[in-house]
């Protein structure tokens, strides 16, 4: 019989809403970093290309915990199919979709970084913009899918990394009032 | 032409010079935080979010120890609720039992959570005895009968 009290047997469930948190956290930095780079927002650019990779490679490893976790979980029983494809798993189907489609889009566009050797780099620039999207949708997944999503902490949480980032995207993606360098 | 671009004092002295390539100002190095690399960048911040991982399901299994968890605590207000619904109809019934019991001049039978259909002598043939049959029925055949 299921406790609605007892910690410990739902310790998969909230193991991977933790971790589900966390990595929401660390794709908004990787992308705030990311857009800042891009942006030429920063003194350090080798390092904020650092930090921006770090958190991105944090990220993807939170978003696996997340889902792997949720393989122990008794009570949604998810299987490998239902966390790998879309629209498998009935439970709140789709905004849990929405979550496979977004860590996928994470773990293409993040690693595709390694291969832009073979990509071409200007195609990956190109595949590279669509980071944004992640981060969008893995904020839809949390809250329309996730079990603290309306809560008022996960909201502070969202709206205190959200902030900085579309600030960010703002600033780089408005088209600049300067006029352009080489033509006087 | 700005003259103090040129570093004159490296050349031999050769006279003014014609024509001399523009020289980029040599810029001051900034100073370059220390780092690790990536590798290490990246451990550091899975450890790290492995404790602040740590820490938010402290905080959830906290919250649901408690009672007030999102998902489960709703269910479990509403569980706390029938079963109190039912403690409280066990609470009513028992009562009338005792107060059936009474009418029947029995004190034992009051623990047992009677409800309201077995109070009655004549469907529980367990708590009727002979003695309290007596005053109320002449005979005490209806309730052998009761039992077969």
């Amino acid at each position: 019989m299921t406790n609605y009290t007892d910690p410990g047997q739902h310790f998969f469930w909230i193991a991977s809403r933790a971790f589900g948190v966390v990595a929401l956290v660390l794709i908004a930095l990787s992308v705030g970093f990311g857009i800042a780079i891009s942006a030429r927002a920063s003194n350090e650019p080798a390092y904020m290309r650092q930090v921006h990779e770090a958190t991105a490679l944090a990220g993807l490893i939170a978003i696996a915990i997340h889902a792997a976790l949720l393989l122990g979980d008794t009570y949604l029983k998810p299987g490998v199919a239902g966390l790998a494809i879309p629209f498998v798993i009935s439970t709140t189907r789709i905004w849990t979709a929405v979550g496979v489609i977004s860590a996928w889009l994470a773990a293409i566009l993040g690693l595709s970084f390694y291969a832009r050797k073979w990509i071409g780099t200007q195609r990956w620039r190109r595949m590279h913009r669509w980071s944004l999207a992640v981060y969008v949708l893995g904020i839809a997944h949390g809250v329309g899918s996730g079990t603290d999503g309306l809560s008022l902490w996960m909201i502070a949480i969202i709206v205190a990394t959200g902030i900085p980032v579309v600030l960010m995207a703002f600033y780089r993606y408005m088209p600049s009032q300067e006029p352009a360098a080489g033509r006087t | 032409m700005d003259d103090e671009r040129y570093e004159y004092d490296e050349f031999p002295d050769l006279g003014e010079p014609e024509y001399s390539p523009p020289v980029r100002p040599r810029r001051r190095p900034r100073p370059q935080r220390p780092r690790g690399s990536t590798a290490v960048m990246t451990v550091r911040l899975t450890a790290l979010s492995v404790v602040a991982a740590a820490v938010i399901g402290g905080g959830l299994a906290v919250q649901m120890a408690a009672g007030s968890d999102p998902a489960l605590g709703p269910k479990q207000a509403k569980a706390v609720k029938a079963s109190a619904k039912t403690r409280s109809n066990g609470a009513a019934a028992q009562p009338e039992s005792t107060d059936s019991t009474a009418q029947t001049g029995s004190s034992s039978d009051s623990s047992s959570g009677l409800s309201s259909d077995s109070t009655s002598s004549q469907s529980s043939p367990s708590q009727v005895t002979p003695t309290q049959v007596a005053p109320t029925q002449s005979s005490p055949a209806p309730v052998t009968s009761s039992v077969s």
